[in-house]
């Protein structure tokens, strides 16, 4: 049977740069930024979910990535120009403060914005990332096929290793179709990622903070997020079980009411 | 655990990857050799067009095109499940249990497993090895 779904696609000029993102749903936005290598389609499962909460949910492409172009034709090499990106995203496409989500490298990205921005956020929700991701080396040298010829694949298999152990093979093949339009931004993500470092600078945050961690996700060690919820002033930490790098495509409904939650409580989010 | 060195291991690994039709098609523009090594044991393997066409429980005078060295444990910890093989052999200290301190933190900390020879070949058939690690696993046990 064919359906029609209600998640709509866009594109907005960001700074001269086309941008891609998927929208669903009408209220305060929230804003969901996706892992390294990817794009929005990670969020599929849960852009509906949220959208029935009360939320308007947009998932860009980040630059570089899918269906967006890369600023100066130029991948990105750290969170910060991510970042930076995604606060002016934020201010073109939303006309009141967003919540940020993000995972992974999005989940750098959204702290990166809690330590430059966090008077600009509704809240922030930072998925298997923390204030500092010293967990493999610097991949740059890997981007190109003349470097590594299986660069795609050692992503690919990065990618689907670290989801959890339950999640069924056909979403595992899912994902790793997700990580086939972004191979040289991959790169310029994860050279971020090694390097980021917001350490110190996330004492002063002035929005709520919401820490995601799945315990199968082995290239996030709950012990790195653990320091980073004990720098902010106003952070909940979920740690999941049965979860792995990949919280909103392995758990929707689990993140959704997480995130409804945690709104709720902050009164971020009108009662139903 | 099982030794990499010994006949039984080398047939058992040759047979599961005869039958493995993910490694076959992989490998089926390679032309090299792959050793396996677990502390001081190893089997070394003649891949020739997705086909493993000779064993040995040495490396030959020719040497091999790469190799993936790992301790007992390093192994022992891909054949129970207990972690992935993109974790053992991704350099980077990703483990803080006794650190919560993050002292240890260190991105570029040697891997578990080690790939060491031509990585250009090696990661050229980068999802072979996984097909490897697989049936490694499966003859070890």
């Amino acid at each position: 049977m064919e359906t029609l779904e209600e998640i709509t696609g866009h594109y907005v000029s960001v700074g001269g740069t086309r941008t891609f993102f998927d929208e669903i749903g009408a209220g305060t936005p929230i804003i969901c930024v996706h892992t390294a290598g990817s794009d929005s389609r990670e969020y599929r499962y849960l852009l509906p979910l949220l959208a029935r909460r009360g939320l308007r949910a947009i998932a860009p492409d980040l630059p570089g990535h899918s269906r967006s172009y890369p600023v100066g034709w130029q991948a990105a090499r750290t969170i910060h120009e991510h970042a930076e990106f995604v606060y002016s995203f934020a201010k073109a496409v939303c006309d009141e403060r967003p919540i940020i989500m993000g995972c992974s490298i999005g989940g750098d990205i959204t702290l990166d914005l809690v330590a430059n921005h966090s008077a600009d956020l509704l809240a922030a929700i930072p998925m298997e990332g923390a204030a500092w991701t010293p967990t493999f080396p610097n991949p740059e040298e890997m981007s190109r096929p003349s470097w590594m010829p299986g660069w795609q694949d050692v992503m690919e298999r990065a990618a689907i290793s670290s989801l959890a152990r339950s999640v069924p093979a056909d979403k595992v093949t899912e994902l790793r179709w997700q990580h086939r339009g972004s191979q040289l931004a991959a790169a310029g993500d994860l050279a971020g990622w090694s390097k980021h470092d917001v350490r110190g600078r996330l004492r002063n945050a002035r929005c709520p903070v919401l820490l995601v961690v799945g315990l199968e996700d082995f290239w996030v060690p709950v012990e790195i997020v653990r320091a980073t919820a004990k720098e902010l002033p106003d952070c909940e930490l979920e740690v999941l079980d049965d979860v792995g790098h990949y919280p909103m495509f392995e758990a929707p409904e689990r993140i959704a009411e997480l995130t409804e939650r945690f709104l709720r409580k902050k009164k971020l989010l009108a009662a139903a | 655990m099982v030794d990499f060195g010994s006949a039984q291991f080398r047939d058992r690994l040759q047979d599961a990857l005869s039958h493995h039709e993910g490694f076959a098609l992989e490998t089926r523009w390679f032309d090299g050799s792959i050793v396996v090594e677990a502390d001081e044991a190893r089997c070394w393997l003649k891949v020739y067009r997705g086909r493993i066409i000779e064993t040995l429980g040495s490396v030959p005078p020719f040497g091999f095109t790469f190799k993936l060295r790992g301790s007992r444990q390093a192994w022992q910890e891909l054949i129970s499940g207990e972690r992935r093989l993109a974790d053992l052999i991704t350099p980077g200290q990703r483990r803080f249990a006794n650190d919560p301190s993050l002292a240890t933190a260190d991105g570029a900390a040697p891997s578990r497993i080690v790939i060491e020879g031509n990585l250009l070949e090696a990661t050229r058939i980068h999802e072979a090895l996984y097909h490897l690690a697989e049936c490694v696993a499966r003859s070890a046990q």
